[in-house]
């Protein structure tokens, strides 16, 4: 067959949709987060400007500058290629999250904070991948739009965490999210046949609990300001603070009960709210994930505060108050503290440390190992004990009424085993980098769960990352993207066998 | 070996967009939701007050109770309003 002819062939089948090999889309859709970035950055401008703080040009000349790449990025490679392959889909998804903290750190670098690059880098890089570990001391005497600009970076990276947990995710089958592939998603040819109806509807539920988070902080007793930030980074399970004492600066219980109620709906299935607000209201209380959630909430909670209550001077009443609020910080990967857990003893750091791992629900803001692979593992080695003891029988592991596949649990296995190397391969590279070896465990741990603080008194919940070397922070930046992105959707890029296909 | 599924770029695309729209979408029906509470709030407050079922200057006297019975009400009305939207939304969807 000819040129001639296949080219013909081609033109009377308008339906083949051409496949862009280059990367082309790749930047046009870095530029359309690039301009929502830049769009963003005006915000903090505003605020700034209100409060009459000579920051809020750096704010406005930055959101320009972003505004203006994105632009090109988008324009320069606006063509008419309708399907992308699932290549060009990691490559976005990774790209991304990588442009973006690189182009929300301009204003770390040029407000009056003046941190280095890598200082700056590893703050916005903190921020979009929703961990919460902080570079910058002094946080109470900052002006508003730096403290605004990092909830918001928080606020963004949660959005698209839960774009990716709801909709990417589950059809690049990494590491077992293919459990939650949504039905009207399941349609070959066309990706994602109602995505646009549920953008509205998670954008929706989104910023919908993040301001009703807002008023009832505000509601008992934070500034609006303080309430908008917090609200920013619960929700998205951030966990960056207005304040270097984080919550503890309030030392008020309602304000941490309502910060723990809200960061638990941050870690739930977002998909979920929808299910339930399409009139299926017990579907939230029916998921497996959701019960094995709480359980492992009461079961960490409940121990932990008689414990507490035991070994401290502090009555039972105010030992659930911080037990609560900072196993629910932890888990959730949202990295608040209402005091400082390691002062507790020895059981609470090691508890601490076990439970950053944890995680919250998959299609949340929340990261770590997550739930439903626990579960999945757990199921997995009863049905493994079973076929031991009864080697006739025929036993089918299920979770959520669908049977979980050699292929599942396969899947949910490597990712678990990967984040284990990898918290090994970090902490041995920190150790390099000058690091003792608790603080190179605990700070790869917590950048690779997307916690915030680590244990120890260098990184732990009073310390702060400023104090660590350059090369140090670049491997915790690495090791946040990493544990954000599911460790597969990085990794796949650095194969060989990604590129020559 | 990586899974066969196709993106549609323009449909991603749509989704930024509508994520954005959505996102704003909800944040001035807050605006209006919370300000129209408010702006009536303050219309019944004079109506009682010219009637003398409260006493003169109430508001300035209690506007920390005012604003958090508002704020309270918003709570309240607002989640409703998002449960309507998205529940008209979602109603016909295989989730």
């Amino acid at each position: 067959m000819t040129a001639r002819t296949l080219k013909s062939n081609l033109q009377v089948l308008p339906h083949v949709h051409k496949i862009n090999t280059g990367f082309g889309i790749v930047y046009m859709n870095i530029g359309l987060f690039l301009i929502v970035l830049g769009i963003g950055m005006y915000v903090p401008a505003i605020v700034d400007a209100v409060q009459s703080n000579q920051d809020w040009q750096v704010f406005a000349i930055c959101g320009s500058l972003v505004t203006f790449i994105g632009g090109m990025l988008f324009l320069s490679s606006k063509n008419n290629y309708t399907t992308l392959s699932v290549k060009q889909g990691f490559l976005i998804t990774t790209s991304t999250w990588i442009a973006v903290p690189l182009m929300g750190c301009l204003p770390f670098i040029f407000s009056d904070l003046q941190l280095s690059f890598t200082e700056a880098f590893f703050e916005a890089m903190s921020g979009v991948t929703t961990t919460g570990s902080t570079v910058i001391t002094g946080l109470d005497g900052l002006p508003p739009g730096i403290l605004l600009w990092r909830s918001l970076l928080q606020w963004l990276g949660g959005v698209g965490i839960i774009a990716m947990g709801v909709a990417i995710m589950p059809l690049l089958q990494v590491g077992g999210m293919q459990l939650f592939k949504i039905e009207a998603f399941d349609v070959s040819e066309n990706f994602i046949p109602r995505s646009t109806h549920l953008a509205i509807s998670l954008s929706l539920l989104y910023m919908g609990l993040t301001l009703v988070c807002g008023v009832v902080l505000w509601l008992v007793g934070m500034t609006p300001f303080e309430a908008a930030c917090h609200a920013f980074t619960t929700v998205s399970t951030g966990g960056f603070s207005t304040s270097d004492s984080s919550i503890g600066h309030f030392e008020s219980a309602s304000i941490e009960y309502v910060i723990s109620l809200f960061m638990v709906l941050g870690s739930l299935p977002f998909i979920l709210y929808l299910k339930v607000l399409s009139g299926n209201p017990l579907k939230l209380v029916r998921d497996t994930q959701v019960h094995g959630y709480v359980a492992v909430l009461l079961v960490i909670i409940i121990p932990l505060s008689g414990w507490l209550c035991l070994s401290s001077d502090y009555p039972l009443s105010q030992s659930v108050r911080y037990a609560a609020f900072n196993v629910i910080s932890v888990i959730t990967g949202t990295g608040f503290a209402s005091t400082d857990y390691t002062a507790w003893g020895n059981l609470s750091v090691v508890v601490f440390f076990f439970i950053m791992f944890i995680g919250g629900c998959s299609g949340s803001t929340s990261c770590g190992i997550k739930i439903f692979r626990f579960q999945v593992m757990i199921s997995a080695a009863k049905s493994y004990l079973k076929k031991y003891l009864f080697p006739r029988g025929v036993f089918i592991s299920k979770y959520n009424g669908q049977p979980i596949t050699e292929k599942i649990s396969g899947s949910v296995f490597s990712f678990v085993f990967l984040f284990v190397v990898s918290l090994a391969i970090i902490t041995l590279c920190l150790t390099l980098t000058g690091l003792d070896f608790a603080t190179a465990l605990s700070g790869a741990g917590t950048a690779l769960a997307n916690v915030g603080p680590g244990v120890g008194h260098l990184i732990g919940p009073a310390g702060n990352f400023q104090q660590l070397p350059s090369s140090s922070k670049w491997i915790l930046s690495f090791a946040m993207l990493l544990g954000r992105l599911e460790i597969f959707s990085v990794l796949v890029l650095l194969s060989p066998a990604f590129w020559n296909q | 070996m990586l899974p066969d599924v196709k993106f549609s770029s323009k449909e991603l695309r749509k989704t930024i967009l509508y994520t954005v729209i959505g996102g704003v979408a909800a944040l001035v029906l807050a605006a209006v939701t919370f300000e129209g509470e408010y702006l009536v709030g303050v219309l019944v407050e004079t109506v009682f007050e010219n009637l003398g079922i409260i006493e003169k200057n109430w508001l300035s006297v209690h506007g920390t109770l005012f604003l958090h019975t508002i704020q309270i009400i918003f709570i309240i009305t607002y989640l409703i309003e998002i449960k309507v939207v998205i529940f008209k939304t979602t109603r016909r969807w295989m989730l």
